[in-house]
């Protein structure tokens, strides 16, 4: 592409020539606003405006192998709360998080509690798991995720808590790194509605 | 120039355009600008569900998502501050960050011609277009953002400082 087109009006009687600059830029304008409008259609009717977790919905039945034992399924919990922290071994707020996850699931044993806890390694990868729980001391059930539970409950961002109650709908949905005490005061509130 | 000169210009003459970007046409809030409507267009279904929920579980959880959605063009913005500061350091000029910013737009570009094109073919590019895009567009950056450094050094220290 040929370079030094002027902008000033052209000298009488000469052709005036295209100012391809201009033109160019408003084609990337242009394109910037056609594909604005293409996400807009076809995202219309999808009903985004309204999360794939709201409150008090029935919560998606999700499985998957556990890191120590045989299968978890959230649809066998029925009956009794169950909070599914959704993390992973590389994430360092979920790394921090997690000796407290540990204590409030030992708790938990204990009656008058009926909750459980799961955490949901959303990387999936058994060897990476097996040597995060061994660093942080971890024995509460851990459930390996293919991407279908994450994606399921839109987890776009880790650590990230979703406390679902006795009759398997989500009650509470906490976002980031939660303390052991708001965990428990969330899990208890669950339990005792 | 005007905006559209500005930004097409970097494309369609490098060497003329950065030469008056360099004496102190540019513009920051061009690529800025560039910068937002790119976020929101690209990630329009984030926002959407940033929005459903700040409706159910409040405007922290939503602001959180944001920040997330946010990141997509941290790469973008971390790259031109980089190249912003190679230019500064080897050109002296003091137009050199808004200079450089505008050697992002090629990237854009090839961005915006695949998502067309993606569009039009109605199927998502596949791990090795996507790896075609990028580098085809960081290419033509790196040679835009060479012409930059070119026309800033050529130019008189009293354009430039």
């Amino acid at each position: 592409m040929s370079e030094g087109q002027p902008t000033g009006a052209p000298p009488t009687g000469e052709r005036p020539r295209v100012n391809v600059s201009r033109w160019v830029g408003r084609a990337i304008l242009l394109a910037l606003f056609v594909i604005f409008a293409l996400r807009v259609w076809s995202l219309r009717g999808q009903g985004l405006l309204h999360p794939a977790t709201p409150r008090g919905s029935l919560a998606p039945d999700v499985a998957g192998p556990l890191l120590v034992g045989d299968r978890f399924r959230l649809s066998a919990e029925r009956g009794h709360p169950v909070a599914l922290v959704f993390w992973a071994p590389w994430c360092g707020p979920c790394r921090a998080e997690l000796p407290g996850v540990e204590r409030v699931a030992q708790a938990l044993k204990a009656s008058p509690h009926t909750a459980r806890v799961i955490a949901v390694d959303t990387e999936g990868d058994r060897d990476n798991a097996l040597e995060a729980a061994a660093k942080l001391g971890l024995t509460l059930p851990i459930m390996l995720d293919d991407g279908r539970a994450s994606s399921a409950y839109q987890v776009t961002m880790i650590p990230q808590t979703v406390i679902i109650d006795r009759d398997g709908r989500i009650a509470q949905l906490l976002r980031g790194g939660t303390s052991e005490d708001a965990l428990m005061r969330a899990i208890e509130k669950v339990e005792n509605p | 120039m005007k905006l559209d000169e500005r930004i097409g210009g970097v494309l369609a003459a490098p060497r003329r355009t950065f030469a008056r970007l360099g004496a102190g046409e540019a513009r920051p809030s061009d690529i800025a600008w560039l910068i937002v409507f790119r976020l929101v267009s690209g990630e329009l279904d984030r926002f959407a569900r940033a929005i459903g929920t700040a409706r159910e579980w409040g405007i922290g959880a939503a602001a959180q998502e944001m920040l997330v959605i946010a990141t997509a063009v941290l790469p973008d913005v971390v790259a031109i501050l980089a190249a912003g500061m190679l230019l500064q350091l080897f050109s002296r000029s003091k137009h050199a960050f808004d200079v450089a910013a505008y050697a992002w737009v090629p990237y854009l570009a090839v961005q915006l011609a695949g998502a067309l094109l993606f569009s039009a073919l109605r199927h998502s590019p596949g791990p090795h277009a996507q790896t075609a895009m990028q580098a085809l567009g960081v290419a033509w950056a790196l040679g835009v953002w060479i012409v930059a450094l070119v026309e800033l050094r050529r130019l008189p220290a009293e354009a430039t400082s």
